[in-house]
């Protein structure tokens, strides 16, 4: 099974001046456990691409196949539902509930399958300390640092114990160092908790370290380093 | 590009949120204007109907007695006023009248008929004169639509219908004085015909009184009325062509009518006789010598009224005073006896007073008799030799005193010293009474004397003119007590006194109310007839008051009072206040709304180098455009929303007004005045909504994060806080426990309020403690739940002011239901029963013997415990809050004695008081007050709004059309009694203002079985009797207060509806302000139900939150005022209005959540 199969993905949006296609016919397999970082100029499509893989947004044409199931076939709530238990999610902005302790933001994902138990608590408190927050649980959002934030918005993307993660720009608003960390972290996690991970990112040293690079250039992925055979 | 192009391409772009905070300004602008509407059609429609009662009478000349018809005439040719007048016709007009609708069976009688004696040339005042009016014959009457619903005659029963009119037949002499008559004071008018029922319109509803409900009509030929008065009122007018009213109307462009009435006072030109005067030569000769000779000047009222006596003495300043009185009996005596029928005296003697310095009587040795002292006596030689009297002797002169109540006549003995006698001559010839031509003197054989003059007395119709003494028409019995030698005095000497007393001993026991001279003898050395009153006329010209007459300038009267007891336009304003407010709220948060949303608009003109001041400016220009369009969509609505008001004010609100009269009127400057007060207000509202934009970075106005207040930390410290809540606890408990023991009435509501808004207010600081601290538990369970709660946590105090804008919504709606009455008993008294009577009833109906007197039937007698109490009664303006007019002559009420005396037992109910001390505060009205201003009490409502009389010891003056001014002293204030609409004074008061005034007609009853007010009905169906249940007289009049209650609720409602919008805007702009939040709960995999019941549960709890803190305090107000007072809340109203603000708030929720979904998912999540 693979987690993600994409054959002849195209996104086109409608402008004044006409169609513009975004992507144009991709083709992309991703094996378990495997990471995948995608690179490319602003506007290049590296979102939707991520959009795509997350459920948020539909393909214009193509096959798109998640955990082996098409999200195309799926109602909105199957589909809400699919994100929560199977995907990850980790933005540039960390969007988490000022008004919620960190423990309390990573449980966030559990509480849409109902309430959220002391078990849930534990996780939440076991996937702070490895993202290094052991100390900060508690602490609300205001408290904490822009890394630090992301790091407990990765700890929520993996709450629910999804089998893909995907980042958009997940160092984007962090400084080098934290960008640095956020970006091993990220790595490190995948390869503790086997997920799928693809992350989008314009930050080259990010995604040198991948196990496949891709470049989206006029809405094709030209490959900049395969994941050996 | 200007500021202006970049404001309005700003405008034009964001015409969406634009629109909504526009139509946020016509909502307000709509119901600003609404009120100015309202109040503007409340004064119009009041001066319409007044314009419209009156038709073409512009003035009325009204007399107290009758006057010739011809007056009309003379008047309208009178070179000095002619000009000025376009027509006047004579009417008799007697608002007292009854009608009886003779029915087999049941004979319908009605009382508080207005009776109009007309001419043809009535209808001409009309403003459009009738067409079809039918000329009545002798027997015929038309009457008006009210009068015809009320007896139940419809037209298709024309000319088969008969009514008996009663015209009340006032007395000649004052009913109240000893002389008076008491009974048969109704001249019954049969079998008259309805010819034809006019509609209660234009002159179909003239009255003298401003007031909006129609009285009862009935028409008749002014031949009929003096007909059926020839016998009464008009049997010593020489002519019978009388009436008792001018109408007057004037030509155009003639100034003001209170000139005109007085240039018309001064071209009047009545006789003697139209002021009830007459001028009398007196003359005896005796061999072609004068024995004496003089004018005689009288009333034909016997006594003359102290003011009309004062300017024939400023005209005649020699004029002799004089005062003669009825004695019952001369008895010569040793000691003074209180015997009540002492057998020897002489019955029935005039008795005269005079200053005898002027009146030159001689006594029998030839001596010129020397004025008399106190208690000093001249009695005349057939008296003396009658009682055997010598100079020095003691007589007892026994007397009625001059006023009765109820009709009783009180004896009263004075015993005098005998200081001479006076010998009189007995005639030849005694003197012939002739019907014709009136009495023919005495002749004489031997000369008479000085003392020889009957017109010592005044011509008393019935009594002076009668055959003989048995033919006296007196109120009491005289024959049994007359003798031979009595009715021998009679025929030979007639009025003749039998004693003289001095002036000041005389007006010591017999002067009253009614005056204390009969007669002026007026020398003829220098007068004569004519000459004496041409004189006495320019007096009264001069002084501009004719006895009896009084000119009403009644048009300009009906439209100074159509400005109306209350400013409607202000009571609209005011119980449109929640309207006004939450409209406002909701501009300032749609506003806000759009500045968020703008921030970064704004942000960026700072960035590229605008000033803040002309960012500012651009905004201003922005938000004035669309104040001004929304202020004139406003204007038009508000002309929309005052339609709605009046058709409420006609329909579900008419307990207010009491009759559907109102219709919609709009002064040229109140569309103007509407749009001003909006627009400012908004303005406003906008300025200072946005003051706090001043502070905000352009860092942080670029990233669109405005700064706010969310931990609230600046409103006040925990400690604080608590001590706050712990003080309005307290209060609110002592506030209740007071109200509950020691108030009554609105001071106890207003009492159980404040302690409610003290709970309010405590429960809305612990509520903003609580939602502090929400979040801040770290509890083990994180639900879908508990994260709506901290979101509202999030921002305390705008959850706080969410829910306390509800709370206090709904805390003032509920509320206010404490004020809302019921009839109780401290507003009745525990009387049952308020009747009034178109003529004075005499007898005291709480008495046996009046009961006797009075009450027809085999049982004569209520129960033994029904008790009725007697008020005096002066007609007037109702003054309740049922009449819309300004009162400028209320009614007033003589409280008696007796009643005083009743509420004096502390086993009686008593009214509720105000502000009033003392045990039995009736008693105050008998006080004495330094001004000689007359105490009275008035019902609260009556003299809060319809007088403008606020405090116990404020004094007010009142003009009267029949002349008098009185000052009044408020000393007590009753709480929503059924004595609303008049003042209250007590009886030896209000017959010192109203002399003229005779009788009680109006009646507090305690009927304790059905046949007592049946019995009571039959028996004084003549005298126009109509009783009406006190409860529902009062819950008629506290209706007014609680439709007006009711308005305030529904407009409160309304508001409250206004501010679910609001709610609604906040929950959108908190939405916006967390899309990304919740962009990301649905990435991670949160349904579009979950989200959407988070967000339910959220602000929902904050509206039902709201609804529950003001229903608690509004509980604390309502039930003690229900247990311990008199509320009475609609339950079942409250119950469905909040059940609807419940589902309007939460479909508004409901419709807020969906807007999450709105936004496309991966836009939420980018958006900045």
């Amino acid at each position: 099974m693979n987690p993600i199969a994409v054959k002849n993905l195209t996104k086109q949006f409608p402008t004044p001046t006409g169609s513009l296609k975004i992507l144009d016919g991709i083709d992309v397999q991703i094996q378990p456990g495997h990471n995948l970082a995608v690179v490319g100029p602003s506007g290049s499509g590296k979102s939707t691409f991520l959009h795509i893989l997350g459920t948020l947004d539909q393909p214009s044409s193509g096959e798109v196949s998640i955990l082996d199931q098409d999200p195309s076939s799926l109602t909105e709530h199957q589909l809400a539902e699919f994100r929560n238990r199977n995907i990850g999610f980790v933005f540039q902005d960390h969007h988490l509930l000022p008004q919620l302790t960190a423990r309390e933001n990573v449980v966030i994902p559990a509480i849409a399958q109902g309430k959220a138990n002391p078990s849930h608590r534990d996780r939440a408190a076991e996937l702070l300390d490895s993202v290094g927050l052991k100390d900060r649980i508690d602490h609300r959002p205001a408290q904490l640092s822009g890394g630090e934030r992301q790091r407990v918005a990765v700890a929520r993307a993996l709450m629910n114990q999804p089998a893909i993660l995907l980042a958009d720009e997940p160092t984007g608003s962090l400084d080098q160092i934290n960008a640095e960390a956020i970006g091993q972290l990220l790595l490190d996690l995948q390869r503790q908790y086997e997920v799928t991970l693809v992350c989008v990112t314009h930050n080259d040293d990010l995604a040198k370290r991948f196990d496949q690079t891709f470049r989206l250039e006029q809405g094709k992925f030209v490959d900049l380093k395969s994941l050996p055979k | 590009m200007s500021n202006l192009s970049i404001a309005i391409k700003s405008l034009l772009f964001h015409r969406q949120v634009n629109l909504a905070i526009a139509l946020g300004v016509a909502a307000a602008t709509a119901v600003l204007t609404g009120a100015l509407i309202v109040g503007d059609s409340m004064r119009g429609s009041l001066r319409d109907l007044t314009l419209d009662r009156l038709g073409k009478i512009d003035l009325m000349l009204v007399s107290d007695g009758f006057f010739r018809e011809a007056l009309a005439s003379e008047l309208k040719s009178s070179a000095a006023i002619a000009n000025s007048l376009k027509q006047v016709a004579p009417i008799i007009y007697f608002p007292n009248g009854t009608v009886e609708r003779s029915q087999k069976n049941t004979p319908k009688n009605l009382g508080q008929v207005t009776l109009m004696g007309i001419r043809p040339d009535f209808w001409d005042f009309a403003n459009t004169p009738p067409s079809d009016i039918p000329k009545l014959a002798a027997n015929e009457v038309i009457i008006n639509q009210i009068l015809a619903d009320d007896l139940g005659i419809t037209t298709d029963q024309l000319g088969d219908t008969r009514l008996t009119v009663g015209v009340p037949k006032q007395s000649l002499l004052p009913s109240d004085s000893s002389l008076g008559n008491k009974s048969d004071l109704v001249e019954r008018l049969v079998d008259l015909k309805v010819v034809d029922i006019i509609p209660a319109t234009g002159l179909g509803q003239f009255g003298l009184q401003p007031t909006q409900i129609p009285p009862r009509l009935i028409y008749l030929p002014i031949t009929t009325l003096q007909d059926a008065l020839t016998d009464g009122l008009l049997k010593y007018k020489a002519s019978r062509q009388q009436a008792n009213v001018l109408l007057i109307s004037k030509q155009q462009d003639t100034g003001d009518d209170t000139q005109l009435g007085q240039q018309i006072s001064k071209a009047l030109s009545p006789t003697l006789a139209d002021l009830g005067l007459s001028l009398k030569l007196v003359s005896q000769s005796f061999d072609g010598k004068k024995i004496f000779e003089y004018l005689s000047l009288s009333s034909d009222r016997l006594v003359l009224p102290e003011a009309t006596s004062k300017t024939i003495l400023k005209a005649f300043p020699d004029a002799i005073e004089v005062f003669t009185y009825l004695a019952n009996d001369l008895v010569a005596t040793a000691s003074p006896s209180d015997d009540e029928n002492p057998s020897n005296g002489v019955p029935f003697s005039m008795v005269t007073a005079i200053d005898f310095g002027q009146v030159p009587l001689r006594s029998q040795d030839g001596q010129t008799v020397q004025p008399l002292g106190e208690n000093e006596i001249a009695v005349n030689s057939w008296t003396a030799k009658d009682q055997d009297l010598k100079v020095g002797d003691r007589l007892q002169l026994t007397y009625f005193e001059p006023e009765t109540t109820h009709g009783d006549e009180k004896e009263r003995h004075e015993l005098f010293t005998v200081s001479e006698i006076i010998p009189i001559t007995e005639p030849s010839e005694p003197p012939r009474v002739n019907r014709r031509t009136g009495i023919r003197p005495a002749v004489f054989s031997e000369a008479p004397t000085r003392a020889n003059d009957p017109d010592f007395t005044p011509t008393v119709p019935g009594l002076t003119d009668a055959d003989s003494i048995e033919r006296w028409d007196l109120p009491f019995e005289t024959a049994d007590r007359i003798r031979p030698q009595d009715d021998d005095y009679w025929t030979d000497y007639r009025t003749t006194p039998k004693a003289f007393i001095s002036l000041a001993t005389a007006r010591r026991l017999w002067s009253s109310r009614f005056g204390d001279t009969t007669s002026f003898q007026i020398s003829t050395e220098h007068w004569n007839k004519e000459s004496c009153t041409t004189r006495l006329m320019d007096q009264f010209r001069k002084e501009g008051d004719w006895p009896g007459l009084s000119i009403l300038p009644i048009k300009a009267n009906g439209l100074a009072a159509s400005s109306g007891a209350t400013p409607f336009d202000a009571l609209f304003l005011s119980l449109s206040m929640f309207v006004i407010a939450s409209a406002l709220a909701l501009v300032s948060l749609l506003f806000r709304l759009s500045f968020q949303k703008r921030a970064t608009e704004m942000g960026t003109l700072l960035a590229v180098g605008f000033s803040r001041k002309r960012v500012a400016k651009i905004w201003m220009i922005e938000m004035l455009g669309i104040c001004l369009i929304g202020s004139l969509m406003g204007v038009l609505l508000g002309v929309g929303y005052a339609a709605v008001m009046i058709y409420g004010l006609k329909t579900w609100w008419l307990g207010a007004i009491t009759t559907p009269f109102l219709k919609m009127h709009i002064r040229p400057i109140t569309l103007p005045l509407g749009l001003g007060m909006g627009l400012a207000s908004c303005a406003i509202t906008i300025l200072l909504s946005v003051r706090s934009a001043r502070k905000q970075s352009v860092r942080g106005l670029l990233a669109g994060v405005l700064s706010r207040d969310t931990t609230g930390s600046h409103i006040a410290s925990s400690k604080r806080i608590t001590a706050i809540i712990g003080i309005c606890s307290v209060s609110a408990v002592v506030l209740t426990l007071l109200a509950a023991t020691l108030w009554a009435g609105e001071s106890q509501a207003g009492a159980f309020m404040g302690s409610g808004f003290l709970i309010l207010i405590a429960a809305l600081l612990a509520i903003y403690r609580w939602v502090s601290r929400l979040g801040r538990d770290d509890s083990d369970v994180l639900s879908l739940t508990r994260l709506a709660f901290t979101n509202a946590g999030r921002n305390p105090l705008r959850s706080t002011l969410t829910i306390g804008l509800v709370a206090v919504a709904s805390f003032l709606i509920l509320a206010i239901s404490a004020f809302r009455l019921s009839p109780t008993e401290q507003g009745t008294a525990g009387f049952n029963y308020l009747a009034t009577t178109s003529s004075p009833i005499f007898a005291n109906l709480d008495s046996e013997s009046g009961q006797n007197e009075i009450l027809i039937g085999p049982v004569k007698q209520l129960s033994s415990d029904s008790r009725v109490l007697s008020f005096r009664l002066k007609g007037g303006e109702d003054a309740s809050c049922n009449n819309p007019y300004q009162a400028s002559q209320p009614r007033v009420l003589g409280v008696t004695e007796a009643t005083m005396d009743y509420f004096d037992d502390p086993q009686h109910a008593d009214f509720s008081f105000s502000m009033t001390a003392g045990e039995n505060p009736w008693r105050l009205l008998n006080e004495k007050t330094e001004s000689g201003a007359i105490p009275v009490i008035i019902d609260k409502n009556t003299a809060w709004y319809n007088l403008k009389v606020y405090l116990p010891g404020t004094e007010f003056k009142v003009k009267y059309n029949s002349g008098e001014t009185v000052d009044f002293r408020l000393v007590g204030l009753l709480n929503n009694s059924v004595l609303q609409g008049s003042l209250l004074v007590s009886e030896a008061n209000f017959t010192k203002i109203f002399p003229t005034s005779s009788g009680y007609r109006t009646f507090l009853m305690n009927l304790q079985s059905p046949q007592d007010l049946e019995l009571l009905s039959q028996s004084l169906s003549e005298k126009g009797f109509d009783a009406q249940d006190t409860n529902r007289l009062l819950a008629g009049y506290l209706a007014v207060q609680n439709t007006y209650l009711s308005t305030f609720q529904s407009l409160g409602l309304l508001g409250l509806l206004l501010g679910t919008l609001g709610l609604g805007a906040v929950q959108i702009r908190s939405i916006l302000e967390r899309r990304k939040e919740l962009g990301l709960m649905r990435a991670i995999g949160f349904t579009h139900t979950q989200l959407a019941q988070m967000i339910m549960v959220e602000n929902a709890w904050l509206l039902i939150a709201g609804m529950v803190v003001g229903m608690i305090a509004a509980m604390v107000t309502t039930l003690p005022h229900y247990f311990f007072g008199d509320a009475s809340p609609p339950w079942q109203e409250l119950v469905f209005m909040f059940f609807a603000i419940s589902l309007v708030g939460l479909t508004t929720t409901w419709l807020a959540s969906q807007s999450v979904f709105k936004t496309p998912l991966i836009q939420s999540l980018r958006s900045a």
